[in-house]
């Protein structure tokens, strides 16, 4: 079952870039967390959002008046306040999901997260320095929209590299295994 | 307690409170849409895709609607 409606896999996609990319380096692989790993925040949101909605009627059913002892401008600040906060756990939710990504380049692999507020961290590893790479699939959720995490084991100074519930994770680790391979071939060329 | 024309209740000096503690809110939420704005641009600048200009817009767009709860509270509070 896969997803189309927010793409979180790119194959050699020409329009995305990222910070310190080298002039002849071109993205292979842009990946997302998969788009079913949105839908907590998403079903969460969506019940912060109806739960004003259906409060009356909870209120209702249990016989109470309390609504309706409060001022009505009391009551509307309080409902503006509770939906900008839902607004602000949507947007932060969203630009995470959305920033979040991993790179695979023809040089190397670029994991960048944004932790935080105003941190980030980003992990560049070359391709050359990569020892092995295996990935991880369990669970029905995982097998029925075909994601799962990509483990990359590196020789560098970062040792090991997790793309966390990304789409296809086979696809994902046969792309690296052929660049890997495809890059330990040129320099042996290069030595002979 | 009289003074002057106003009379002060228990109920308008609590409507006070809160309306104060409203503005208190919108004025933070607003800072937390301007470092929304400046996240975005982090963003935005490490990770270039079609999609980051809609986001700059639509961040900037939030910190508007963040200004407007900050007169909405004012005003109509």
């Amino acid at each position: 079952m896969h997803f189309k409606i927010f793409p979180s896999l790119f194959e050699k996609p020409q329009k995305i870039r990222f910070e310190h990319q080298e002039e002849k380096e071109r993205i292979e692989l842009f990946l997302r967390r998969h788009p079913v790993t949105n839908i907590p925040w998403i079903v969460a949101s969506l019940i912060g959002l109806a739960l004003p909605i259906l409060t009356p009627f909870i209120e209702q059913f249990l016989g109470t008046t309390l609504l309706l002892q409060i001022p009505v401008q009391i009551l509307v600040g309080f409902l503006v306040i509770y939906y900008l906060i839902i607004l602000a756990y949507i947007i932060e939710s969203f630009l995470f999901w959305y920033f979040n990504v991993y790179i695979v380049t023809n040089q190397h692999i670029v994991d960048i997260n944004f932790n935080s507020v105003l941190s980030k961290e980003v992990i560049e590893v070359s391709l050359d320095d990569v020892e092995s790479i295996s990935r991880k699939m369990g669970g029905l959720w995982h097998a029925l929209f075909v994601y799962g995490d990509v483990i990359i084991e590196t020789a560098a100074k970062q040792q090991r590299i997790t793309f966390d519930k990304v789409p296809n994770p086979d696809f994902v680790v046969d792309v690296i295994q052929d660049l890997v391979s495809a890059r330990k071939l040129f320099f042996e060329g290069d030595k002979k | 307690m009289e003074i002057g024309s106003q009379v002060f209740t228990l109920e308008s000096g609590l409507q006070l409170i809160f309306k104060a503690g409203f503005i208190i809110f919108a004025v933070l939420y607003f800072i937390f849409s301007l470092i929304v704005i400046r996240q975005v641009k982090l963003m935005t600048e490490t990770v270039v895709t079609e999609g980051g200009a809609i986001i700059r817009a639509l961040a900037i767009i939030f910190a508007g609607l963040s200004l407007g709860v900050i007169v909405l509270f004012i005003g109509f509070l």
